[in-house]
């Protein structure tokens, strides 16, 4: 099991911070540098959704594709 | 695949299956948004579903229509990931956020270091990046994602214009109230004003974790005279005592004691009603020569809770349950937002137990009735008659009550119910709306609360046959808009309501029991 702990100082209304964390669908576009498949399933309820993610593997880890 | 940029030119790609450790991950994160705007935050708490081995939890099978996606092949499913998060607001423009997460990446083989420092570039970066993004804010794609959900993005805008207080201001609430003597609150309970219970509750270990993914606690009420016992953590999260007094949902069989505080709201299910007396007597005699002694035991099997450990150990006395919060901020700030029980009681109900001395039904209070010292229970469940009878009721299956602050109709139990995965009553609480669709509110920024009891099957026809005998209307009503025909009846019914002082006190009665559904 892995914990990741991250501080961070933002300038931005508190809005702003939400759209880009509740916007699944965007995450893949805003985080440029993974491939990472994100979407919504369901809105649960006015403040809870469930999003399926896929998070493609980074370097050294992508899978490898050849192109003799 | 082949494809050719000329005809004697050729590229040709392989991708051939990769090994475990060389797969995607992926993971369903359901995460909940909680308001904790009285401290000047708001918290994200997201757990996974399922596993790459194991099925998807009870939960999702209780919702056949909430979509669960198989794993793709070749790719690994991180068996089980919690996350939170905390955003601060320092002032209109500057946040501090925080955001932690236990994930398990299935790396085994992967050198922790690397891992770390994959890691921590990957954090950077993605801060960074957002910070790019809320930059150029204005006429970007979020921006028109945030005109197009007012229900959201307005609601939490409100919220933070109405609640959100300097940051020098926002100091934790009710740690130290001086004792006060109760008095009568509405509905028939006991109002204690600023009052820090020292109460305890026992909890049976065999009833607990019923249902694995919800926190249930089946209660034994345990008084124990033990002054030198000093209050549990848990019952210092509840908070200040606002309201003590036994609450009848749908019949005697689901009757709970009901504790409301400041931070969080305890229902006790009437599962001993003999010990439950005895706290009621406890209370009542309170009222004339002050507060209880009473102590607490949490006794429990451990089982997971978003955001929080459970762990027993035997005392010899029963189980004493601690809860650890794993994430350090989210401690502090949802000491507020404690979940909190549900009864869960089992027996046979036959007709003949039901008398009208022990069963009580009433229309629900009008909205927007006074609300006492912060939140007040507008219920009626005649307590003093439950006190004297002193008869041992049993509950027939379980009940769920969960209480949400979700604007959305209580669509959640009447799929359970009708979808046969609740063989028992099932139930919840939604803010009440109006006929606009907007939060009914109770005046100023109060919020109205009713609580629904939804029920099938043999229960309610054999409560409802039990009820009629007995000349009493118990005031079920069907669910509107199910599904389908084919369906088995469910009922439900409406039964009290809490006018909680602010949406960010409706917000935590969701978090108390919103864990259920």
């Amino acid at each position: 099991m892995h914990s990741i702990k991250v501080h961070a100082e933002v300038s931005a209304p508190v809005g702003h911070l939400l759209a880009l964390v509740n916007e699944v669908d965007l995450l893949g576009s805003l985080l440029r540098f993974v491939k990472l498949e994100a979407r919504p399933l369901a809105q649960l309820s006015r403040f809870s959704q469930l999003a399926y993610f896929r998070l493609g593997l980074f370097w050294p880890f992508e899978v490898r594709f050849t192109a003799p | 695949m082949t494809h050719g940029p000329a005809a004697h030119l050729r590229h040709v790609s392989q991708s051939h299956r990769t090994p475990h450790h060389w797969q995607d991950r992926d993971f369903v994160l359901q995460a909940r948004g909680i308001d904790l705007l009285h401290r000047n935050s708001l918290a994200i708490i997201g757990t996974s579903r399922g596993s790459q081995t194991g099925p998807p939890s009870d939960w999702y099978d209780a919702f056949p229509s909430t979509p669960y996606p198989e794993k793709p092949r070749g790719v690994t499913r991180v068996s089980s990931t919690l996350c939170g998060g905390l955003i601060r607001i320092i002032n209109g423009h500057k946040l501090v956020v925080s955001v932690v997460m236990n994930v398990d990446p299935l790396m085994a083989l992967v050198p922790t270091s690397l891992i770390n420092f994959v890691t921590r570039s990957l954090a950077c970066a993605g801060f960074s990046m957002c910070r790019k993004q809320l930059a150029s804010f204005l006429g970007s794609e979020y921006e028109r994602r945030v005109a197009e959900k007012p229900w959201f993005y307005d609601e939490v805008a409100g919220r933070v214009a109405e609640q959100a207080v300097p940051h020098s201001a926002a100091v934790p609430s009710a740690e130290a109230a001086p004792d006060a003597p109760p008095r009568v609150g509405a509905g028939g309970g006991f109002l204690f004003t600023e009052l820090n219970l020292p109460n305890g509750l026992t909890v049976a270990a065999e009833q607990f974790g019923l249902l694995s993914s919800v926190f249930w606690c089946a209660v034994n009420f345990a008084e124990t005279q033990s002054p030198d016992h000093g209050p549990h953590p848990l019952t210092n999260r509840l908070g200040e005592v606002l309201w003590v007094g036994s609450v009848s949902l749908a019949s005697p069989a689901v009757s709970a004691l009901a504790i409301v505080a400041q931070r969080g709201l305890a229902l006790l299910p009437v599962s001993n009603l003999s010990r439950t007396t005895a706290f009621l007597a406890s209370a009542r005699a309170v009222r004339a020569a002050g507060p209880p002694s009473l102590s607490v035991t949490f006794s429990a099997d451990a089982a997971s809770l978003p955001a929080f450990r459970l762990r027993g150990t035997d005392d010899g006395d029963g189980t004493t349950l601690s809860v650890t919060l794993i994430l350090d901020e989210a401690e502090r700030a949802l000491s507020a937002h404690t979940a909190f029980f549900l009864g869960v009681a089992h027996g046979q109900l036959e007709p003949g137990q039901l008398s009208g001395a022990n069963m009580r039904s009433q229309a629900p209070e009008p909205a927007g009735a006074t609300a006492d010292e912060g939140v007040s229970v507008l219920i009626s469940s005649a307590s003093a008659e439950l006190c004297s009878s002193g008869a041992h009721l049993n509950v027939l299956g379980p009940t769920a009550i969960a209480l949400r602050g979700d604007w959305r109709a209580p669509t959640l139990v009447s799929a359970l119910a009708s979808a046969g995965h609740a063989p028992h009553s099932a139930g919840l609480a939604d803010i009440a709306r109006g006929s606009d669709g907007r939060p009914l509110d109770a005046g100023g920024s109060k919020k109205v609360v009713t609580l629904i009891a939804a029920s099938r099957g043999m229960l309610h026809d054999q409560m409802s046959r039990a009820a009629q005998a007995a000349g009493i209307n118990l005031g079920w009503k069907p669910f509107v808009g199910l599904p389908s025909s084919e369906a088995p009846p469910v009922h439900a019914l409406q039964q009290c309501v809490l006018v909680c002082e602010t949406g960010g006190d409706a917000s935590a009665l969701q978090w108390a029991l919103s864990s259920i559904f």
